[in-house]
C-alpha cells in the first residue's frame, strides 16, 4: 500500500480554505431530530393556530409536547390539529415541531 | 440448552395497521387489504379474524353481507414498504444484530440483556415501536428462533402477556399445535399426524435419529432447536431474492394469441420493475401459460429461454422471447406468467465474444385494459410522495 503513496502526487497548491471545510447546511438536519418517527402533513384548512391554507407541517411522533403545543390528534372520523392542552392525551398522535410556509408562489 | 436470547418482533396485522395509522376511523372496525389485483384478502384485522374469514380467502366467495360491512383496501406496498424500513431502522438500536426476516417481523439478538429483563426490556421495544411509527407489535423472546416464534404465537393468542412473552417465564409448549411451529408446514403435519403426532411435545419426544430419518436435516433442526439447541443463526446479510415472478389468472378463459402475449408483456413490465427496484438483471426466463386447472384437460405450456443478454428490460426481453410464441397451442388459456432466474447484480455483465443484435421486436399492442393490475381501493402514498401527504383541517 505504502508504495502507491509515494506515487500520489499533488499537482498546483491547494486550497487554503481545504482545512476548513465543512458540511453545506441541510435542512433536514434542522427540520429532522429522528426521520424513521417525522411525518408529513398538509394543511388544507382556514387560517387557524397561526398555519395557512397548503402549509406543510412536520411532525415528530417521538417529540413530547407541552401543554401550549400544537399536536396532531386522532378524531373519531379524521386526524386532526389541535393544542395539546385540549385534547385526551391518549389521542395523541404526534407533536408538531415545524411547518413549512412557501413565499414565493 | 443454549445462552443465547433471541427475539421476534412481529408487527399485529400489518398491512391494517399501516391502513389505520392515517385513517382512525378504522379503528376496531372489521378491515381488510386485498392482494395484488383486488382478488384475495391477504391482511385481516382482529375483527376480521373473529368474524372466521380465512387468510387468501377470495373477495367473491364472501357473502354480501359480510363483504358490505368491512373495510377494503388494495395492497399498498409502497406505504407498508416505508412503514417497515421505519420500523426496523428503529429495532437496530436495541440490538447489534438483527435479521429482517419480511417486511413485518425481523429477529433480534438480545444476548445482551439479563434473562430477568428481558420482558422489561421487550416490553420497552414494543411500546417505543408503537410511539414512533403508531404500529403495535408483539414479541416472542426464547433460546433460539423457532422457539421465539412460539413464544410469539402464545403471546398473539393471550392477552394476558400483553404482547410480550418469555420463555424463561416457564412456558410449556408441550400442549401447542404442531403446525404452530415455524417451517413445519402443511406436508409434515400432515406426515407427523399420520404418526400420530399432533402437539410440540410428542415430537420432541422422539429420537433424534429418527427424525433424522423422516424429516432430512432441516426438520432435525427445527426438532433440536425445540430441544432448546440454537441452530438457526441471525442472517444480517442482505438476502438477494433467487427467483423474480409475476403471473395472474386472466379471470376469464382467453384463446386468441394476441391476449396471451399482451398479458405476457405487462408481466415482463411488472417483473422487470421488481428486478429494477432490487438493482438485478435476469439471465434466464420461463414463460408459461395454463387451461384452468379444476378442468380434467389441465395444460400446462411452458418455455425456457436463456437471455443473450442480462436485462430488466421488458423490451430488450420482448425483442429475445418473442418468438417462441409461435408454436402456442390453440386452448382456453386460463392463467399466464413469467418467472426470472439467474438473477445478477445489473452492473455486473460479462459481454459475448459473439454478441447476437436481435432486432426490435414491436411490442404487442395491449388492446384492453383487462391487464392493467385492479385497485380499486388503494389508499394514499401518505410518507413517500410530497403530493399525497395527508391532508389536515
Amino acid at each position: 500500500m505504502d508504495s502507491f503513496k509515494i506515487n500520489t502526487k499533488t499537482t498546483g497548491f491547494g486550497s487554503p480554505a481545504r482545512a476548513y471545510v465543512e458540511k453545506r447546511l441541510d435542512p433536514n438536519d434542522l427540520l429532522i431530530t429522528d426521520p424513521y418517527s417525522t411525518f408529513f402533513f398538509q394543511w388544507e384548512g382556514e387560517q387557524k393556530y397561526n398555519l395557512n391554507f397548503g402549509d406543510y407541517l412536520v411532525v415528530d411522533r417521538s417529540s413530547i409536547p407541552n401543554e401550549e403545543d400544537l399536536v396532531i390528534w386522532s378524531g373519531e372520523e379524521k386526524l386532526e390539529v389541535e393544542l395539546f392542552k385540549n385534547i385526551h392525551p391518549e389521542k395523541l398522535w404526534g407533536t408538531i415541531t415545524w411547518k413549512l410556509c412557501q413565499i414565493k408562489k | 440448552m443454549s445462552d443465547k436470547k433471541i427475539a421476534i418482533v412481529d408487527c399485529n396485522n400489518f398491512y391494517v395497521s399501516c391502513e389505520r395509522l392515517f385513517n382512525p376511523k378504522l379503528k376496531n372496525k372489521p378491515t381488510v387489504v386485498l392482494s395484488n389485483n383486488d382478488g384475495c384478502i391477504i391482511a385481516r384485522s382482529q375483527e376480521i379474524k373473529d368474524m372466521g374469514v380465512k387468510m387468501g380467502q377470495p373477495l367473491f366467495k364472501l357473502e354480501d353481507s359480510v363483504k358490505n360491512n368491512m373495510h377494503k383496501f388494495s395492497s399498498n406496498y409502497v406505504l407498508y414498504g416505508d412503514i417497515s424500513d421505519r420500523i426496523s431502522n428503529i429495532l437496530k438500536r436495541f440490538s447489534p444484530q438483527i435479521e429482517i426476516y419480511s417486511i413485518d417481523e425481523s429477529f433480534l439478538d438480545l444476548s445482551h440483556i439479563p434473562q430477568n429483563e428481558l420482558v422489561e426490556f421487550s416490553t420497552m421495544i414494543k411500546d417505543e415501536i408503537f410511539r414512533l411509527t403508531g404500529i403495535p407489535v408483539s414479541i416472542g423472546i426464547a433460546p433460539n428462533k423457532t422457539l421465539a416464534k412460539l413464544m410469539n404465537v402464545i403471546s398473539k393468542k393471550q392477552s394476558k402477556y400483553n404482547g410480550v412473552c418469555s420463555y424463561w417465564d416457564g412456558i410449556n409448549t408441550d400442549d401447542m399445535n404442531i403446525d404452530d411451529v415455524w417451517g413445519i408446514g402443511y406436508k409434515w403435519k400432515k406426515k407427523l399426524n399420520s404418526i400420530g403426532i399432533d402437539y410440540v411435545g410428542q415430537f420432541k419426544k422422539i429420537q433424534g435419529y429418527q427424525v433424522r430419518k423422516m424429516f432430512t436435516v432441516t426438520g432435525f433442526r427445527t426438532w433440536m432447536e425445540l430441544n432448546g439447541e440454537f441452530i438457526f443463526k441471525i442472517e444480517t446479510g442482505f438476502k438477494k431474492p433467487k427467483v423474480v415472478t409475476s403471473s395472474r389468472s386472466f379471470g376469464r378463459t382467453v384463446w386468441q394469441k394476441d391476449q396471451v402475449t399482451d398479458a405476457i408483456w405487462n408481466f415482463l413490465e411488472d417483473a422487470g420493475m421488481k428486478m429494477k427496484s432490487e438493482g438485478l438483471k435476469s439471465k434466464e426466463i420461463v414463460i408459461f401459460v395454463t387451461t384452468n386447472r379444476f378442468e380434467s384437460d389441465y395444460f400446462v405450456w411452458s418455455k425456457k429461454v436463456k437471455l443473450w443478454k442480462p436485462s430488466n428490460n421488458p423490451q430488450e426481453i420482448w425483442n429475445e422471447i418473442s418468438d417462441v410464441f409461435s408454436d402456442l397451442p390453440m386452448k382456453l388459456w386460463a392463467k399466464a406468467g413469467v418467472l426470472f432466474f439467474d438473477l445478477i447484480p445489473e452492473g455486473f455483465h460479462i459481454p459475448k465474444l459473439f454478441q447476437e443484435n436481435f432486432e426490435h421486436k414491436e411490442r404487442p399492442k395491449v388492446q384492453s385494459q383487462m391487464w392493467m393490475t385492479r385497485r380499486e381501493f388503494l389508499s394514499q402514498k401518505w410518507t413517500t410522495d410530497w403530493e399525497q401527504v395527508p391532508k389536515i383541517c
